[in-house]
């Protein structure tokens, strides 16, 4: 199969559009990831939408706003994973050879107002993730002063991202994650993802893609493993409602992506995960081989996962853009956001080996890493 | 009505009791009721009255709301409303059917044992 590469990405603020609104914001964003690669809409040789609200666009309504040049156009729908699961189909039609240059774009914005995510199953989404806290907090003794510490550093990474849907003004403190509103215990409003809108896009490229792109020698990111899973069933299985399945499909899907990319978890610079709540990405940590049980709560208190973790624990640095509690997390673009900001690490920092991590509730699990590369 | 086409009820009031999916082949049983067994390999399978306690293995709540979620003896995890009031991990738990009210359905949740 060929090498698949990320040649580049865009995105639009994450937070409030207005309904009716979706085909222009997802437009702009597919005009910014075509301008960050170097190419025109008349260059692609394939659409891929994903969006996770039934009523956002179409994405042939979308595809129509950037020409009618007559490509392929399809919509990945796939819940919190519908942008990482198109770019993973974008990947295999580049790897596969039927396609060089591939536009991927997530949106999300509602022609009406609802949620239907929210409203599917026995129990609102974040009281889900409230009793994974509270199950840890009873068996492993995690306190809520580590959940905040990780809120306060994703609230802390956002600052930088001009982007992102919360911005604080001032260093976000773990006193003042503790202290905002209590939503579901111990999940505090600050420990939790906000509602927010948005659109980010990439180009999936071939080598062939690439050398037809009007840039000169730059930095994108190499497809190193793209895995995509869903449940296998266990004891005590949850069946419905906005689940992001047991625990072992994280853990299986990377473990297939690390075996697919002849990586090790020691080698991986930086990572995004679903964080939708704090609990989550203290969770990922193990689920992903960084740390393991007995360990982690330790390691947080100590400032790993954060700012320099890499050199000073040889860890990952989690959710550099502020991940989906800070920069938010508007359901289609998602997936694509982590990519888009994997890329940006690539071109600003030392990071080399970048890992993104999406669940989409029902559940699926995708597991993409990335390697720098100057094209 | 086809049967093929209908899911099975997933609780009653009289006798008060939740169903789920009973597979003779590998004794696992399910919930919510489901058709078809879960390797794939289309077993059509039985409907069968839950266990009625079991044992808290996490809450919380939400507003005056409590959820949580209840182990069963044949090993399945019920998602649940809780009656209001204080719980601990590991409490037991019994399912109690809520009377409809205004117009609204009856419903069921747990409640300490």
């Amino acid at each position: 199969m060929r090498e698949v590469f990320i040649a580049g990405g865009g995105m639009v603020p994450v937070g409030k559009y207005a309904e009716g609104t979706g085909r222009s914001v997802a437009r702009e964003a597919a005009v910014a990831a075509l301008e960050d690669a170097g190419c025109t809409y008349a260059d692609i040789d394939a659409f891929i939408a994903g969006s996770a609200h039934p009523t956002s666009p179409r994405a042939a309504f979308v595809a129509k706003q950037l020409g009618l040049t007559g490509i392929p156009v399809q919509q990945v729908i796939n819940a919190s994973a519908s942008g990482s699961s198109a770019i993973h189909s974008a990947i295999m039609a580049v790897e596969s050879g039927r396609h060089d240059l591939v536009l991927v774009v997530g949106y999300d914005v509602p022609d009406r107002a609802e949620n239907s995510l929210a409203a599917q199953g026995y129990q609102p989404p974040v009281t889900l993730f409230a009793q994974w806290a509270m199950r840890r907090m009873h068996d492993a003794g995690t306190k809520p002063e580590h959940l905040a510490m990780i809120a306060a550093k994703n609230w802390n990474y956002a600052r930088s991202n001009r982007f992102a849907a919360r911005q604080s003004d001032h260093e976000v403190t773990v006193e003042e994650v503790l202290s905002s509103k209590v939503v579901a215990a111990p999940l505090t409003a600050m420990m939790s993802t906000p509602w927010c809108l948005g659109a980010a896009a990439v180009i999936v490229a071939s080598s062939e893609g690439l050398a037809k792109l009007q840039t000169g020698r730059r930095t994108v990111a190499k497809v190193r493993a793209s895995e995509f899973q869903s449940e296998q069933y266990e004891d005590y299985h949850i069946f419905d409602g906005a689940i992001t399945g047991p625990a072992s499909m994280t853990r299986s899907t990377a473990d297939a992506a690390y075996l697919s990319s002849g990586l090790k978890p020691a080698e991986v610079d930086v990572v995004q995960v679903h964080d939708a709540f704090a609990i989550e990405e203290l969770v990922y940590m193990e689920l992903l081989g960084f740390s393991l049980p007995g360990e982690t709560e330790g390691l947080v208190e100590q400032g790993a996962f954060g700012p320099g973790s890499r050199k000073a624990f040889g860890l990952p640095e989690f959710s550099t853009d502020g991940g989906l509690i800070a920069r938010g997390h508007p359901g289609g673009p998602t997936g694509v956001l982590q990519v888009v900001e994997t890329l940006r690490r690539f071109r600003e920092t030392d990071d080399r080996i970048g890992l993104c991590h999406m669940l989409g509730a029902g559940s699926v699990c995708t597991v993409q890493i990335f390697e720098k590369f100057d094209a | 009505m086809n049967e093929a086409f209908t899911l099975p009820p997933a609780f009653s009031v009289d006798p008060p009791s939740l169903y789920g999916s009973f597979d003779p082949e590998t004794g696992q049983t399910y919930f919510p009721p489901r058709p078809l067994s879960v390797d794939g390999r289309l077993r059509r399978l039985d409907v069968v009255p839950l266990d009625s306690e079991g044992v808290l293995s996490s809450f919380t709540a939400m507003g005056p709301a409590v959820y949580g979620q209840v182990d069963l003896p044949s090993k399945v995890r019920i998602l649940a409303t809780l009656s209001p009031g204080e719980y601990t991990l590991g409490d037991r738990c019994r399912l109690e059917i809520v009377p409809g009210v205004e117009g609204k359905p009856d419903s069921w949740r747990f409640t300490h044992a």
